[in-house]
């Protein structure tokens, strides 16, 4: 319904851009979905999903009444974020990088983003919702979030403070990776007007549940080197795999021997859910 | 010829030049046409490989691709860039038809005419849209190296087109300088 209604108003925008071109002015668009990725419950999980994953529908059980009682030790339910030191079949080294969803899923989507994007927050508030709901919690797709800077300073200021909240948070609360990571693409602002310099992101990060702000204000200095040198090797990961731009997705099935499919920019979930589906043969 | 009476030879042409569109019905609509598609290659441009994906999966995802990017650039650059946009896609309708209008009136022979229009319009179209195809090109970031995301590229590119115009004037007449 708020689909439809949203899309009918993408139409109107339209339609008014185009009298624009003839010499009239004013239209907008707004998006009104809300964001709801940190708070939103875990509903069903499949049969088939369980099949695949008897680890993880333990763990979407627990998040779903409990999100921030997880940890990703071997005695308890593994969380929906979580940590690994393994590098993928794909060639990507997963150690400092934030996953989410379903170790054994069939789908790895390496998501390579910019925390300045306004691309990559649209997709955070429209498809992401969705994709995780529909694919990452029920174990089909296990997303990998990768920094790729390329807005400006204030970008790889977000981007190692993001390592900082990870390295943080990753042990004993992952979960709270996933709150701040969604809290910072919520303040985002016109590229480079200065939303993202560190104060602001530290006034961020001091609302987040789960993450000590003096700790990550303390982390960034401390670490300055390795915080970049991560930074770094995710952004050559992606140039080596012809990632240029941001948001780029990178679908991989390492059960079958399909090649690798890639989505490019903020395009709609329907999109989405075709690669996946192809992917997935 | 003063200083000032060139600033109002060089106004008075200008206009006379955005005027020739809307002499008749069909050079408006000529005029809006050329302005729709320009304004649709600039859009798409800003990001080719999305489009290239979004249209490359079926025709049916124009709209969105369309309404997606004009939201980007919006986001980015604001209301002013899309203003540039526009005003780019505008500019180039009344200059194709007045180049049109040229060719009919003065015939191919008025090659340095030609050669003014050309230029004008290529420079100021990759100055427009340029930016994303470095994107494309694989200049990751060049879109935001570039000041004010390449706004400034964009009013140099129109600039330019407002240039060519009022050296052109009047297609439909012969200028001459004494």
């Amino acid at each position: 319904m708020s689909d439809s209604i949203d899309k009918n108003s993408r139409r109107a925008f339209l339609g008014t851009a185009g009298i624009l071109i003839t010499g009239l002015a004013g239209c907008t668009s707004t998006n009104t979905e809300t964001d709801n990725k940190t708070t939103t419950k875990q509903n069903t999980t499949t049969d088939s999903t369980r099949a695949t994953s008897n680890t993880y529908s333990e763990t979407t059980t627990e998040t779903s009444t409990q999100e921030d009682t997880t940890s990703t030790t071997a005695s308890k339910p593994q969380s929906l974020v979580y940590a690994s030191t393994e590098t993928t079949d794909f060639g990507i080294n997963l150690k400092d990088n934030p996953l989410m969803g379903s170790p054994n899923a069939p789908v790895d989507l390496y998501y390579w983003s910019d925390y300045q994007c306004p691309f990559c927050n649209r997709f955070e508030q429209d498809t992401f919702p969705k994709l995780l709901e529909e694919y990452i919690k029920p174990g089909k797709v296990r997303l990998v979030i990768l920094e790729y800077v390329t807005i400006g300073d204030a970008s790889k200021t977000a981007a190692r403070m993001a390592k900082c909240v990870w390295r943080q948070v990753q042990e004993e609360n992952p979960d709270a990776f996933k709150r701040w990571h969604a809290s910072i693409f919520d303040a985002q602002k016109k590229p480079n007007s200065g939303w993202a310099i560190k104060q602001n992101l530290l006034k961020i990060t001091e609302g987040v549940k789960g993450v000590d702000a003096n700790a990550v204000e303390s982390c960034l200095p401390k670490n300055k080197q390795s915080l970049s040198a991560s930074v770094a090797a995710d952004k050559q990961a992606g140039k080596d795999k012809g990632v240029n731009v941001t948001p780029t997705f990178i679908f991989d099935n390492s059960t079958s021997n399909g090649m690798p499919s890639s989505i490019q920019g903020a395009q709609p979930y329907p999109r989405f859910e075709a690669t996946i589906k192809e992917v997935m043969k | 010829m003063s200083e000032q009476t060139r600033v109002h030879r060089w106004g008075a042409d200008l206009q006379s030049a955005l005027a020739y569109p809307i002499t008749s019905i069909s050079r408006v609509i000529s005029a809006i046409l050329i302005a729709i598609v320009t304004y649709v290659l600039l859009i798409l441009s800003t990001f080719p490989e999305m489009s290239i994906q979004m249209l490359g999966a079926g025709l049916q995802w124009f709209d969105d691709t369309m309404i997606l990017l004009t939201e980007n650039v919006l986001a980015t650059n604001g209301w002013f860039g899309l203003a540039l946009i526009i005003s780019y896609a505008v500019l180039t309708g009344v200059a194709i038809v007045n180049v049109v209008a040229q060719i009919s009136v003065t015939g191919i022979s008025s090659l340095s005419d030609l050669i003014g229009v050309l230029p004008g319009l290529v420079a100021s179209g990759c100055a427009s849209c340029g930016a994303g195809l470095l994107g494309f090109l694989g200049f990751a970031g060049a879109m935001a190296a570039m000041p004010f995301h390449g706004d400034l590229l964009r009013v140099g590119g129109i600039i330019l087109l407002l240039t060519f115009l009022a050296r052109a004037g009047d297609p439909r007449e012969c200028r001459l300088n004494i």
